[in-house]
This record gives C-alpha cells, sequence and structure tokens, in this order.
C-alpha cells in the first residue's frame, strides 16, 4: 500500500562526483601504473614459455657483448643473455612481491581489525607489539632469517613480509575505528549482528579500498627489498636469475659495461614506479568514496 | 539610499551543466536580504560566486559589482578579488568547527584579518581584535583572544568567525547558514549578533538559509531561488504571508508545522529536488508544481520591474488566496492526550530508573585522576504501550546517550533499564535477543547510517537475518513499499538515493523486524523542510499503522509537537519537565524549557514583529 500523497522517488539520484563532469574514470596514474605492472607481469609469463636464450646459457665466446640483433640486451661476463635473464628475473620479482605482501596482508588486516574490535588491552598489546616490529629494519630482520633458515627467496620475502605486517595492521586499525563510529554499525548491533558479523559484513569491505593501496605500496617496497638482499647476496640463490643479483654482479664491471648495470636498474624502477602508481591511482579511485561515506 | 551591491545576469557553469542561471539581485546599504531555498538550489554557490571563491572546475559569467570597487568583481582576477575580500566584503559560512585554523589562536586570527588589509601595527591589531571579541558579546574577552578554537564552544566559535567577517567594517557581509549547526538557544544569540554587528556598521547583509523562521528574524528583503534560478523575490512580509510563486507556497507549508491538513498531515511539496544539471528545461519547477502546464516548457518571465520583486510564473497564485489547509489550533494528537498527565498510559513498555552514566576522559595530566564526564546523572523515564514520546534537549544534555542505553548498545553506570519488562541494563548480548526483536532504531544521519558498500536489499534484510526470518526478500519488499519506495530500489546501493530516500531506506530497516518500539534520533534534522515533512508524514502513518510505540529525540520543539502527544525536556543529564506536549509547549514550568521555548524562532511570531519594530530576541 503505497501512500498516494507520497512521492515515488523512482529515479536514483546521480552522485555528487559526477556532476561536476570532471570524470573519475579517467586517471593518469592509474592507466600508467596498470600499463607498467602488466608490462612485468605479461614478461614474466612469456619466460615461462620462451625466452631469446636459457638464462644460464653459458657461452664464454660471446662474453660482454653489447646491444645487437641475437642478444638484445648484450651479455654478461659469462656470456649470458641479459634480455633472457631479465625476462625470468620478473617472475622472481612477481613471486616476491606476492609471498611478501600475502604474508603481511593476510596476518596484518585481521590484526589491525582485532585491534579496532578487540578489547582496550588486546589492541593496546598489538599496537605496542608493531610498534616493536617496526623498529627492526625490515632487511635486519630478513639477514637473522637468512641466518638462522638459510638463505632463500622465500625465507627472505617471509622476513620482509612479517617486517610489514605492522603497517597492515596500522592502516587497516585506522581505517576499522573510522567504519566503527558510522552510524550503520549502530545499525548492526541494533539488528542483533554480532562482533565477527561485523566486522565481516561492515568492517572489511570498507577498508578494503585502504587495503588495495597498502597492498600496492608493499608491493614495491618488497621488489626493492629482494633486490637489496640479492645485491647482498642473502636473497634469491644463484642458480635463479633475480635483477637484484644482476645488479651486484654487474658491480665489478661497472666501469667496463655500465649497460648491466643500467639494464636490471631499469627494470626494478619500472616495477617499482608501476606498482606506485597503481597504487596512488587505485588510492585516488577510492578516497573520494570513503570521504563521501563521512 | 545608495546600492551596495548589484549583481547582474550571474550563471555558474559546471562544465556544460548550468548551475546557477541569469541570476540578478541588488542590496543597499544596511539592507538585509535574505536568500531562501532547499538544498541543491544554488544559494551556495551564489554567494561563492560573487565572492569569487568558486571551487575548481566551476566558472562563473555575468558582473558582481560592489560600490566603489573597481573593476566589476566576477573578470577580476584573484590578486584584485583578495584586497576586496575580507575587507569591503566578507562571509560567515555555515560550519564554526571548520572556518577557524586549529593550531592559532583566536585573538591572533582576529587580528591577522585586521593587518592583511590595514597598515596599522601587530599591537594595534591586537587591541583591536579584543575589542571585536568583546564587540560580539565573549565573555572576557582579553583572556579569551589567547583561547584556541577547539577550547571554545560552537556558539562562541561561530561568534569568532564573525568577528573576523565585520573587523574590516565591510560594506557587505555574506552569510551561509550562520546558525544551522548551532543549539537554539544560542543560535538565536548568534542571529542578534549578526543583525547587530550589521546595523552597527550599516552593512549590507547577504542570508542564507533554508530556515523561512531564520529569515523572518533577520531579513527586511527576501530572495527564494530554486534549481540555481530566482523564482520570487519581496519584501519578508509579502513573500512569506502571500507568496505567489507555487514553489515558495510548498515551501511556506510545508516548513509550518501547524499548518495539517485534514487528516492531521503535514503539507508537501511532491517529489524532492533534483540533482544539478537534471532541472527540467523551461520553468525549473514544473516537474513539482500542481499548476504547471504546456506552457511552462518554456521559461517565464520575471515579472517585476525590478529584481527587488516579483515572481517568475505562469499560473501565480494570488496575492490574496490563502495558504492550503488550515491552521489547526492543535497539533492531530493533541485530542487524546487532554487526559494524560505525567503518568505514562497502559504498562511501561521502556523503563529507565536513575541512571547515571559517565564517560572517562583520556588522562590531561600524569598526576590526578583523568576527567570524568557525566553525560546522564539520575535519568528517569518511563514509556507507556503506544504512546508517542518526545525526548528534548540541546547537544550534550544526554539525549543520545540515553538512546544508546535503552537501545542496549552501552551499559549505565548505575541504575536500571527495562524494556517490556525485561532487563536491559547489565545482560549481555545474547540475553537482548528479546530487544533486538522489539526495538529498533532510525539514525540521524541518513549518510553514515548506511552502510555504502551493501545493497539496499542487504541493508534492510539485515534485522531479519540474525532472527532467522522465514522469507526474507518478502519482507523487505513490503517494507519497502510501507515507507513509498518502489521495490527496484532494493538492488541499488545507498548512495544513488538522495538524502529523503535514505532516510525511508532506513526507517525500512527499522520496520523491517516488525518491532514493537521505534526510537528516533533526530531523523529529520539533515534533511530539507518539504523532505522534513514527508519524512515525518511517513513516521505518523507507520506510527498509527503498526501500533508502535514511538521514541522520538529531537532538539527541536516544533517537530516533536507535530508527532509526539508527551515531550520529556532533557537538561544536563536528567529530566527538568515533562508533560502533554501542548501544555509543555504552552505554558512552560521550568526556567530551561522556558528558555527552550522562547529561543525558537517561528514563522508566526517573526512575522508579527515585521510590521511592529523587531522584537530583541
Amino acid at each position: 500500500m503505497v501512500d498516494p500523497a507520497l512521492p515515488t522517488p523512482s529515479s536514483p539520484v546521480v552522485h555528487r562526483g559526477d556532476v561536476a563532469g570532471v570524470g573519475r574514470r579517467h586517471n593518469p596514474s592509474l592507466v600508467a601504473g596498470a600499463l607498467l605492472v602488466a608490462l612485468v607481469v605479461v614478461v614474466a609469463l612469456v619466460s615461462f614459455v620462451w625466452t631469446p636464450y636459457a638464462p644460464s646459457r653459458v657461452d664464454t665466446s660471446s662474453r660482454l657483448l653489447g646491444l645487437s640483433a641475437e642478444h638484445w640486451l648484450g651479455t654478461d661476463k659469462f656470456g649470458r643473455d641479459v634480455a633472457s635473464q631479465i625476462m625470468v628475473g620478473a617472475r622472481t620479482t612477481i613471486f616476491v612481491g606476492v609471498i611478501a605482501v600475502g604474508v603481511a596482508a593476510v596476518v596484518g588486516v585481521p590484526l589491525g581489525v582485532l585491534a579496532a574490535m578487540g578489547p582496550r588491552w588486546l589492541g593496546q598489546l598489538v599496537m605496542r607489539t608493531s610498534d616493536l616490529v617496526l623498529a627492526f629494519p625490515a632487511l635486519l630482520l630478513a639477514i637473522m632469517f637468512g641466518a638462522v633458515y638459510g638463505s632463500s627467496t622465500l625465507t627472505a620475502m617471509v622476513a620482509i613480509g612479517i617486517a610489514t605486517i605492522p603497517s597492515f595492521a596500522r592502516v587497516t586499525r585506522a581505517g576499522a575505528l573510522q567504519v566503527l563510529s558510522r552510524e550503520y554499525v549502530l545499525a548492526a548491533r541494533v539488528a542483533g549482528r554480532r562482533r565477527l558479523a561485523i566486522a565481516v559484513r561492515h568492517v572489511l569491505p570498507n577498508v578494503s579500498s585502504l587495503v588495495i593501496v597498502q597492498v600496492s605500496v608493499s608491493f614495491a617496497i618488497a621488489v626493492l627489498a629482494e633486490a637489496a638482499l640479492s645485491f647482498l647476496g642473502l636473497g634469491t640463490p644463484l642458480t635463479t636469475p633475480s635483477w637484484g643479483r644482476m645488479l651486484q654482479e654487474s658491480q665489478e664491471l661497472l666501469s667496463v659495461a655500465p649497460r648491466l648495470a643500467v639494464v636490471p636498474g631499469v627494470a626494478i624502477a619500472v616495477a617499482v614506479l608501476g606498482f606506485n602508481l597503481l597504487g596512488d591511482g587505485l588510492r585516488d579511485r577510492y578516497d573520494p568514496k570513503l570521504e563521501r561515506a563521512s | 539610499m545608495t546600492t551596495v551591491l548589484t549583481v547582474d545576469g550571474l550563471s555558474v557553469h559546471a562544465g556544460s551543466t548550468t548551475l546557477v542561471d541569469d541570476l540578478g539581485l541588488q542590496i543597499r546599504r544596511g539592507e538585509r536580504v535574505g536568500l531562501i531555498g532547499e538544498s541543491g538550489s544554488g544559494k551556495t554557490l551564489t554567494a561563492l560566486g560573487i565572492l569569487g571563491l568558486l571551487p575548481e572546475g566551476l566558472a562563473a559569467t555575468g558582473t558582481v559589482r560592489l560600490a566603489g570597487v573597481e573593476p566589476e568583481l566576477v573578470g577580476a582576477s584573484e590578486r584584485q578579488l583578495a584586497d576586496v575580500r575580507g575587507r569591503q566584503m566578507a562571509m560567515v559560512f555555515q560550519e564554526p568547527m571548520t572556518a577557524l585554523n586549529p593550531s592559532m589562536r583566536v585573538g591572533a586570527q582576529v587580528a591577522e584579518a585586521i593587518t592583511i588589509h590595514g597598515a596599522r601595527t601587530d599591537r594595534e591589531a591586537r587591541r583591536t581584535a579584543v575589542e571585536l571579541l568583546g564587540q560580539v558579546r565573549l565573555p572576557d574577552p582579553a583572556a579569551l583572544a589567547r583561547a584556541y578554537p577547539h577550547q571554545l564552544s560552537g556558539g562562541q566559535r561561530q561568534r569568532v568567525v564573525l568577528a573576523i567577517a565585520l573587523a574590516n567594517d565591510p560594506a557587505l557581509l555574506i552569510c551561509d547558514e550562520p546558525s544551522t549547526a548551532l543549539d537554539v538557544t544560542v543560535q538565536a544569540q548568534v542571529l542578534d549578533l549578526v543583525v547587530s554587528g550589521v546595523e552597527a556598521r550599516s552593512a549590507a547583509l547577504l542570508f542564507i538559509t533554508h530556515d523561512l523562521a531564520v529569515v523572518a528574524t533577520v531579513c527586511e528583503r527576501v530572495l527564494v531561488m530554486y534549481g540555481g534560478r530566482l523564482v520570487e523575490a519581496g519584501t519578508v512580509h509579502d513573500v512569506l504571508t502571500a507568496p505567489r510563486h507555487p514553489y515558495t507556497r510548498g515551501l511556506l507549508a510545508a516548513s509550518d508545522l501547524e499548518r495539517v491538513d485534514e487528516r492531521g498531515r503535514l503539507m508537501t511539496i511532491p517529489g524532492s529536488v533534483p540533482p544539478a544539471g537534471q532541472f527540467p528545461a523551461g520553468c525549473v519547477f514544473r516537474n513539482r508544481c500542481p499548476r504547471a502546464t504546456a506552457e511552462c516548457e518554456t521559461v517565464p518571465p520575471w515579472s517585476g520591474r525590478d529584481r527587488d520583486s516579483g515572481f517568475a510564473c505562469f499560473h501565480p497564485y494570488g496575492a490574496d488566496e490563502p495558504l492550503p489547509g488550515p491552521v489547526a489550533p492543535r497539533s492531530p494528537v493533541a485530542a487524546i492526550a487532554d487526559d494524560l498527565e505525567d503518568t505514562a498510559r497502559g504498562g511501561a513498555v521502556v523503563s529507565v530508573r536513575d541512571v547515571h552514566r559517565t564517560y572517562r576522559r583520556p588522562r590531561t595530566s600524569l598526576r590526578g585522576r583523568p576527567p570524568v564526564v557525566h553525560a546522564l546523572r539520575g535519568m528517569d523515564l518511563e514509556v507507556g504501550a503506544g504512546e508517542r514520546v518526545g525526548i528534548v534537549g540541546e547537544s550534550g544534555s544526554g539525549k543520545s546517550t540515553l538512546l544508546r542505553l535503552v537501545a542496549g548498545l552501552e551499559q549505565p553506570t548505575s541504575g536500571q533499564i527495562s524494556v517490556l519488562g525485561q532487563a536491559v541494563s547489565g545482560q549481555r548480548e545474547p540475553q537482548l535477543r528479546f530487544l533486538r526483536e522489539n526495538l529498533q532504531l532510525v539514525f540521524q544521519d541518513p549518510m553514515s547510517s548506511l552502510d555504502p558498500r551493501m545493497r539496499v536489499r542487504d541493508i534492510v534484510a539485515e534485522p531479519l537475518v540474525t532472527q532467522r526470518h522465514r522469507r526474507p526478500a518478502e519482507r523487505v519488499r513490503e517494507v519497502l513499499e510501507a515507507v513509498g519506495l518502489d521495490h527496484s530500489a532494493a538492488d541499488r546501493y545507498p548512495h544513488q538515493f538522495s538524502g529523503g530516500q535514505r532516510q525511508r531506506i532506513s526507517i525500512a530497516r527499522a520496520l523491517a523486524p516488525d518491532p514493537r518500539i521505534l526510537v528516533a534520533d533526530e531523523p529529520v534534522s539533515a534533511l530539507d523542510v518539504s523532505l522534513r515533512a514527508q519524512v515525518l508524514n511517513l513516521i505518523n502513518d507507520l506510527v498509527d499503522r503498526f501500533a508502535l510505540t514511538l521514541v522520538f529525540v529531537s532538539h527541536d520543539l516544533a517537530v516533536v509537537r507535530h508527532l509526539c502527544e508527551r515531550v520529556v525536556v532533557v537538561h544536563e543529564g536528567v529530566v527538568v519537565e515533562s508533560g502533554p506536549t501542548d501544555r509543555i509547549y504552552a505554558a512552560p514550568e521550568h526556567p530551561y524549557t522556558r528558555q527552550l521555548v522562547g529561543a525558537i524562532p517561528t514563522l508566526r511570531r517573526a512575522l508579527a514583529g515585521h510590521d511592529a519594530p523587531r522584537p530583541e530576541v
């Protein structure tokens, strides 16, 4: 029974952001970031089926060659093809990012929600512990892990992941506290929702945009950390190509063949820039929505 | 009298969308002009356009001339504008919380406004600042000048903002809803200060508000805006007693909570204000207008000879045509309230006994105890079955705390609360299932009370899920229909709806589990008058239809008077007065209630004062 005197509000209102005509769709940093990241992903995928040469094929007759049609990016001091190594190294980079960020997000996000919603002492405990972990340089933690468990890409990345947990916990807690002050959370409680249901149905979806941004930023940090660890000889083992170690090996030949340092350096820069731009773009895309909810 | 401000053909565009369309107005020295209309009508953009403060992406065309200022302001450079702003024209914004710099002492902020434009020394500016703070009647201005904004109350902050605006004796003062965010008693004082400040300087005032009673209290002349156009203008007395344009009439009827039709319903304007760029071509009001014809598809011409008075309508009402609907001498629920005194009818469904609630603030020093805030200090309340009780109080009175306690969202520090004969206080969530089934809340802010990431269907079904309702989808459709929403609304997200529609969704959610008690926390205070009337009518109907007990919290005594038979006045955490609404409204006993009733700006009272000299507020 609809009262005739009541209007039937049938046409939904277009929300504010669209009115001004300045589209949210056109977001240069999002597009550029996505393209750069896509480039890295595609190169890594292609390397599974095809590389110009086997990346670890040593050919002493063709050492330190410059750029040419046979070797696009030249060869290193063992005559290995740099282009092939870069392609396979992209895999390591992505693997590293996924593991490190995965560990950080899977542990950090629930911790953050717990810190926001749990009893006061628990929240304090979580936050103070994360302060403690934050005070520890990530690389130092990775070096310790490497010393205890043997250096491998996995241990290094788990260590980086653990060191990144506090950032996720903090971001999530801050977002969750904001969400918890909204009246829809009160409404959910009045509706009889339990804490867990509120956390899953209301808090998590509404902090997801913050977490996405944190993921992309951490991804870039993890890639850099892996490069740094490999450069120090503590990350990826010798048999697996890695951009970081390519950089390390180029060191002694810096004056003879600077190209060997430039190529992996550019690759790292592209990946990091890509993830950072993607993160910025995603933040721009999602933050106004968060603003509007306030 | 000399003209201070002349605006001609002012338009504001965002890309191809026109937000303000061909607006013209003039204000003379010492004249107080009101600009009224609902949100989305372009009032604020007009003010910002005059000041040259339009946000990025918006562009103004037309001319804005300020007496004695060259060049014309729309085409002026930012540098020229900056020189004029704060000196010849100043603005007071709505939100006193954000208008001041939180990291600067308020005295320094007033002094800054002086030194920017004047050649006076810092010391002199500071002395003038203290003087100005005294003029806006802040107690102990010398001490207060050293305070930071967060140490002041909302009303005090707004006085500081006003002092800054008046610092350089501007020829034009623009106020954008300066009192909307304030409590009624404080509102009256601030309005009085605006008027006296302007009068003392013979400045021109452009006063933006959506509240007709406020405009009648403050202004002499009024401009009515809708859809970015001026639809009517004239003296306050003419426009507000004999409006010619159908929109003005609708606005006037909807804002009068004593004017009801034979069914006891408030007058409404059908529909709601469309979003910018979606107003119909021709007359912008024609899709909501009862008199619209094919002729209205062209833009109606302005009737007056100048922009001071006239209207833009092909089918105006006559100046002597009465407003629709008889003026009810009393609210529709008054009759049943007659045999009621303070006691609740029937058994009490909500009972609050001697409840205290204190909050501990964070420590401010290492020594000494953390400060304690007493939100409730011995609150007593009884609500009978089927009763409609209004709880009235200003911010900080403890009314929201009371609601949270009754809804079992928080625990009282001491005292007993029971609902439907079962204890609520001291119970854990699993024991409160009866409460969740029988008592539901409607919240104040329709923006924050709906989860932006959930579809309306899931929002409304939320209380049903926890109660394992057998056919939630069906129930959702039922309640959406009951609140006047199409069932296609179920698939949309909250941001796709306007404020009034969102409040309907919120009400639908509260009704979903078929509760016996509906608790509403200021459900209409964030809404425009025409939507307010619609939502109040809706609540009125639903309470009748589902035989609900209503607890309605508001700072607005007039709204409570319309809806409730009994009112409880809350002040500083205790009940100061309680009784039938009409008795309290007509003959308040407690001094605080008297102050509260006296402070409410009512259109009738304000208009009565318009022929006679303006009464002191």
